[in-house]
């Protein structure tokens, strides 16, 4: 077996039949790592964790298991644990059984019996007693415990995650993603986890890819790809945003660059007057009523009272535009404003 | 852990070899001598026998004519002339329509309703099958005939009497009565898997039940009913006995003619017959699984809730109950007629007819047939075949589940045993083993219980591979990519997660794989020649006479012995805690 | 049991079974046969210890093939009685052999040129040697002939039953193809028995005849020989043509069509004129069991004995045969085999003939008429009769 920490894709690509899955995908996830792969339905993420599983086989370039290629390691040989979308437990063995499952193959890690494995693993997912329980008998979140603790019973090097929280509801998917996060620091297991949430991809990683039409758009870690998207799709994609889109028309004293939007000058802090055309976005949180600078006047469309904070869509001439703030307004027009600084050029 | 791996890595090449090598000397190579003669002129080979039978208007009718003078199809249209082959055609989508209307209410009952003993009647509907042809025919005599069982009792309530014997309709009945029961089960068994949700999504969107059932359950059942009705379209299509017994000459079938060609020893004209029913079955066989495998579906989660069904009157029940007469009348009817017919003599009830098979069991010669022996040959065959066919039949499910160049072809080639003449076959058994073949100076002939059993197994393992290749088609991939990633082999998780998953499915195809072995008569005649190794079916042939008593109670007794064995081999499955 | 075991049981079990392969050396001419060699492909194993070797000093077996109802039929077969006797009266050891389909086995072993260690074959019919002979062509001949000279009693066998001018096939039974009906079920339509073939295409007795199909029976092909006869060659499909617009059936063999005839589906059947003497064992109503000979005829049914080519056992063949054309042998077997004995000699019991029934005048097609005659009369009815 390949023992491996870290892993790297090198330009891989992937065609089915009449589509390109993958298109050039490369990237570099350190040992102990937890490494998210985001992006809508689509867009490569479970077909690149497919493909460091060893279920695809890529059309070209190459996946580096701690610096060796392991093209044509099938994928028992290649110490990977799979937890799928709907678990896919073994519905003729019981909870033991499935935990077990793996370890008729490699010896229990530290010299342990396999019953002590599966034990000790039971306990780890909080599962101590349901040993004998039919997966049919287990709650969707049960259900989920059980797909980790068999995925890591032989102590895999590399955990694979493929989107395991999107059938459970939202506070249980809290709660299991605590645990998850916590299990992974415990183990120091190399993590892969795909998912099309991006609020989830930027609680629970270390570090993330955000993927798109095959290709990756930006790695980074959650607080570089909220504050600084690389790119269009990474702006609108990970957290809600505005995006404005419009021509550089001069320079300011204060270094700041006016963007003209739809007839509207706009001040934003690193924009570069030679691009012409550019894009910027402004962050909900960071629109606010009544500030100094960069102000235009909207109508109140919907309100959502979130607790904590309000949310606002307005609409600015044929835009809609979210805004969140913790202080309500009950007007139906509001004048918004951001500052330069907040305004990020794509 | 070292010797298992070997074991794994060296199981799954070696049962290929074994099934490949079987199929090879049991069914390959004695159908190739024989069906060679079909193109074998003096001097070399030709097709001219072959073409010299699509053009002659015997076989093929206004479409032997059209192929000289193509304006016959308008001129006499719409009144053809089918040919042989036309009407062999003909008969076997009329049996094919008639088994899937008697079939798929048999179904809906089976997985719909709830009531006593219905697992043993589910296991028991595999009955018809193993029925000899001669038992069906005797049936259904003295059930549907003019002083039959039927007639008797209409006439008893003053209701107009049915003719239906020596017609195309008996003929239909009975391969009604054979296959419909094949229909209900692999639908039944679809049925049990489709969720409630979804019928009861479709009736939250407005949908009468009787919508809801052709928008969502039937797209859901077609594979299943489809599969059922490829058989028994192949089944009727090669037919031979039935037909000539219950509906006589004027009504032959092709199988007829060749049967009839070998025994004028005109094996060129028989064997290609034989290539071209071959061919059309075969051609059949590939434009289903094209079909089947665009179909392949997962199983459902949450199967309905069966209804109860005896209680107060509803339009279901009512038409359960409806179909429970019907089915009484067809299935149970030919089957009771003969109870009825053995324990009968001219002096009313007698225990005569049993009392023969005891004293042939105690005074029988050597060269003469024992009740007693041929049972336990019936089951010792019965459990032989089962050995062999049901791993070469899970085998070649495994195979078609794979995806590679060629896998339908591969796929329908596996289902050439039910596509080749039994006349053929049992030719190419009496030549290539009962008279053995030459090499290296020597004569190897192969007969009595091996050859018997390895026979039985190349008939009956396309069951399990039908049963079995959509069940395995429909595991979750996820689930093999689990154990996959967890380190087991392919073979190791064909072993663990995806053969486990399917034994309803392999016990299905084995109970008609058990079927098969014990109602088949042409090969088994042939290679039991002479020895001691004739099984029921055997018995029932020589005990037929001027009185049918004797051959009636050998068939009480088949019919008894396997209806006991079904039972068994279900409750097995169920033990293993999957079988329904 | 869980369902893995399950699996496993039945996979691992493709396990041995009895042997049943064999290798015989081809190349010699050695007389010396194994058990497994024979032409019998089962006989080993459960067979009860006999040795079938023919080394001297051993009681020398010989080998009668013949069709299977002659020595296993459910009522009565003369077989096993006949084998006691031989046995009793000769140092030898008679082996019965009743392959399915008949002469046509050792017809398949010879064009395959298999070699057929049965020595001779019993219940060989006209049509049958005649189909033995198109088959092997000119000069050469599945059956040997029989030295006549050495049967005692063949003077004796009866002129009309002599079918073999070569003298291979020695009648050693016979029986008459006739109508058998059901007066009961005439009386319903207001008529006796039928008395003429014109009868029978007529609307009283319409619906009413039920015939085994000559491509599988004996007696459905006799029957068919008998209207050629009666018809002749350029008539006979016209008179079946005016038959199956009566409702004539042609069922599958002469079992379906008897038991269909049995269960009243129809008045009359082709079937044999010792009908009654079944009749008379079972207690049946005789009224359903009537035998009616169309124009005072009847079909000569007959069985030979043939000893086939290269039986190294030609004597002891000839031998059984001088002993089967015994009277006494011929009366027994006769009312065993429910039929009649081929010699004039043979005494049976005087309430005998009171169930079997003889013709006025005797139809029988003799081995010339039917050489080469058979497949053509055959296969031009089979047509009419099946085109659809």
């Amino acid at each position: 077996m390949v023992s491996v920490g870290s892993l790297e894709l090198d330009a891989v690509r992937k065609e089915f039949a009449d589509t390109v899955a993958l298109d050039g995908v490369s990237l570099d996830i350190a040992e102990g790592e937890f490494f998210t792969l985001v992006g809508p339905s689509g867009c490569g993420k479970t077909t690149t964790l497919r493909t460091i599983a060893g279920l695809e086989t890529p059309t070209s370039g190459s996946v580096r298991f701690d610096g060796v290629d392991v093209s044509g390691v099938p994928t028992e040989e290649r110490d990977v644990g799979i937890v799928f979308q709907n678990y896919a437990l073994f519905p003729h063995m019981s909870v033991r059984e499935n935990v077990a499952y793996g370890l008729n193959f490699v010896e229990p890690p530290d010299g342990k019996s396999t019953d002590e494995r599966v034990t000790e693993l039971l306990d780890l997912v909080d599962l101590s007693g349901m040993g004998d329980r039919e997966p049919d008998q287990l709650s969707g979140g049960q259900q989920q415990r059980v797909a980790l603790a068999r995925a890591l019973a032989p102590a895999p090097d590399v955990l694979l995650l493929d989107e395991p929280m999107s059938a459970l509801d939202a506070r249980l998917r809290e709660t299991l993603r605590r645990q998850v996060k916590r299990i992974q620091a415990e183990l120091d297991v190399t993590t892969v986890y795909v998912t099309h949430d991006q609020e989830e991809a930027l609680a629970i990683s270390d570090r993330l890819a955000v993927m798109h039409d095959g290709r990756v758009e930006q790695v980074g870690t959650p607080r570089e790809v909220y504050e600084r998207p690389a790119t269009e799709f990474v702006a609108a994609f990970v957290g809600e945003n505005n995006l404005f889109r419009g021509e550089a028309v001069g320079t300011r004293d204060d270094g700041t660059t006016t963007v003209a939007v739809d007839g509207t000058e706009f001040r934003v802090a690193d924009g570069d007057l030679a691009a012409g055309d550019l894009t910027f976005c402004v962050r909900p949180e960071d629109l606010t009523v009544d500030a100094d600078t960069n102000r235009f006047e909207v109508t109140v469309d919907t309100v959502e009272f979130l607790g904590e904070t309000t949310r606002y869509y307005v609409d600015w001439g044929e835009k809609s535009i979210v805004f969140r703030t913790p202080d309500p307004h009950d007007a139906e027009r509001l004048t918004l404003g951001f500052d330069p600084g907040d305004a990020r050029v794509l | 852990m070292r010797l298992a791996r070997v074991a794994e890595r060296v199981g799954a090449p070696a049962l290929g070899v074994v099934t490949l090598g079987l199929l090879g000397v049991m069914f390959v190579y004695p159908v190739a001598i024989v069906l060679v003669e079909s193109v074998q002129v003096p001097g070399g080979y030709s097709l001219a026998p072959i073409t010299a039978i699509l053009t002659d208007e015997f076989y093929f009718g206004v479409f032997a004519q059209a192929l000289s003078d193509p304006a016959v199809l308008v001129r006499s249209f719409p009144d053809y002339r089918l040919g042989l082959f036309g009407f062999t055609v003909y008969q076997a989508i009329l049996s094919t329509i008639a088994a899937v209307l008697l079939g798929l209410p048999g179904a809906y009952v089976l997985a719909r309703f709830e009531f006593p003993g219905r697992r043993t009647v589910r296991s028991l509907t595999a009955l018809p099958f193993v029925m000899p042809s001669i038992m069906v025919a005797i049936g259904f005599v003295a059930t549907f005939g003019r002083n039959g069982v039927l007639n008797t009792v209409l006439r008893s309530l003053g209701l107009p009497t049915v003719e239906l014997l020596f017609t195309l309709k008996i003929i239909v009945l009975a391969h009604a009565f054979y296959d419909a029961p094949l229909i209900a089960r692999i639908t039944a068994a679809a049925w049990e898997g489709v969720d409630a949700e979804m019928t009861e999504t479709a009736r939250s969107l407005g949908a009468s039940p009787l919508r809801a059932f052709r928008d969502v359950i039937v797209p859901q059942l077609l594979p299943a009913v489809l599969t059922g009705a490829l058989l028994t379209f192949i089944f009727s299509f090669m037919s031979f006995a039935i037909v000539l017994a219950l509906g006589g000459l004027s009504l032959a079938t092709v199988e007829v003619w060749v049967y009839d060609r070998v025994n004028q020893l005109d094996y060129q004209t028989a064997t290609a017959l034989a290539v071209l029913e071959m061919l059309f079955s075969l051609a059949l066989t590939y434009a289903y699984l094209r079909y089947e495998a665009r179909q392949r579906a997962t199983s459902a989660a949450r199967p309905a809730e069966r209804v109860d069904l005896f209680g107060a009157v509803s339009k279901r029940r009512l038409f359960a109950w409806g179909y429970a007469v019907v089915a009484l009348v067809v299935f149970v009817g030919p089957m009771a007629s003969m109870v009825l017919a053995s324990v009968t003599g001219s002096e009313g009830l007698t225990l005569r007819n049993y009392q023969f098979l005891l004293d042939r069991q105690a005074d029988a010669y050597d060269f003469q047939v024992k009740p007693l022996t041929a049972v336990v040959n019936s089951l010792l065959f019965g459990g032989g075949t089962l050995l062999l066919a049901v791993p070469m039949g899970v085998f070649l499910a495994v195979v078609s589940t794979r995806n590679f160049r060629g896998r339908k072809l591969i796929d329908t080639l596996a289902m050439a045993p039910f596509a080749v003449s039994g006349v053929v076959v049992g030719l190419g058994l009496l030549r290539g083993f009962v008279f053995g073949t030459e090499a290296f100076g020597y004569r190897f002939t192969i007969a009595g219980p091996i050859a018997i059993v390895a026979a039985h197994a190349v008939g009956a393992y396309p069951f399990v591979t039908r049963n079995v290749a959509p069940a395995l088609a429909g595991i979750d991939d996820s689930l093999v990519e689990s154990a996959r990633s967890l380190g087991a082999s392919r073979v190791r998780v064909m072993l663990d997660v995806e053969l486990p998953l399917v034994v309803p499915a392999i016990l299905a195809g084995t109970a008609f794989a058990f079927a098969i072995s014990i109602g088949e008569f042409d090969s088994t005649v042939i290679l039991a020649s002479g020895g001691t190794s004739y099984t029921m079916p055997v018995a029932i042939e020589r005990f037929i006479g001027r009185r049918l008593g004797p051959a009636t109670a050998m068939g009480v007794v088949l019919l008894v012995v396997t209806g006991v064995s079904f039972v068994i081999i279900d409750r097995l499955g169920e033990g293993s805690g999957f079988g329904g | 049991m869980d369902r893995r075991r399950f699996v496993k049981a039945v996979g691992a079990g493709v396990a041995g079974l009895a042997a049943g392969c064999s290798a015989e050396p081809t190349e010699d001419g050695s007389t010396e046969t194994t058990d497994d060699a024979t032409d019998s492909p089962t006989q080993s194993g459960t067979a009860e210890g006999t040795v079938t070797g023919t080394m001297s000093g051993q009681t020398p077996v010989l080998r009668v093939g013949t069709y299977s109802s002659y020595v296993d039929a459910p009522s009565t077969s003369p077989g096993p009685w006949l084998k006691e006797q031989f046995e009793a009266e000769y140092d030898a050891e008679l082996q019965w052999f009743a392959p399915e389909g008949n002469m046509d086995y050792f017809l398949q072993r010879r064009q395959q040129n298999v070699t057929i260690d049965t020595d001779l074959f019993l219940g060989l019919t006209p049509e049958n040697l005649v189909k033995a002979d198109r088959e092997t062509g000119e000069g050469d001949s599945l059956f040997t002939s029989v030295d006549t000279g050495d049967l005692s009693n063949e003077s004796h066998v009866v002129d009309d039953y002599r079918f073999d001018p070569q003298d291979r096939a020695i009648p050693v039974g016979a029986s008459y193809i006739s109508l058998v009906y059901n007066q009961n079920l005439l009386d319903e339509r207001g008529i006796g028995g039928p008395e003429t073939f014109d009868d029978l295409t007529s609307e009283p007795y319409e619906d009413g005849l039920l015939v085994p199909n000559p491509q599988n029976s004996e007696t459905g092909l006799e029957f068919l020989f008998w209207t050629v006869d009666q018809f002749g060659e350029d008539g006979y499909l016209d008179y079946w043509s005016d038959l199956m617009d009566n409702g004539t059936q042609v069922l599958k063999d002469w079992g379906t069509a008897y038991d269909a005839y049995s269960n009243g589906e129809a008045p009359m059947v082709v079937s044999f004129s010792t009908d009654q003497v079944y009749a008379d064992r079972y207690d049946q109503d005789m009224a359903e069991h009537q035998i009616a000979f169309p124009n005072g005829q009847g079909y000569a049914y007959l069985e030979g004995a043939a000893p086939f080519t290269g039986t190294d056992k030609l004597d002891l063949a000839t031998e059984f045969i001088d002993f089967v054309l015994q009277p006494e042998m011929q009366a027994e077997i006769a009312e065993r085999n429910v039929g009649l004995p081929s010699v004039d000699n043979a005494t049976l019991p005087d309430d005998y003939y009171d169930f079997v029934h003889e013709p006025d005048e005797i139809v029988s097609f003799g081995y010339d008429e039917l050489m080469g005659n058979v497949e053509p009369w055959l296969n031009d009815w089979s047509q009419q009769i099946a085109s659809q």
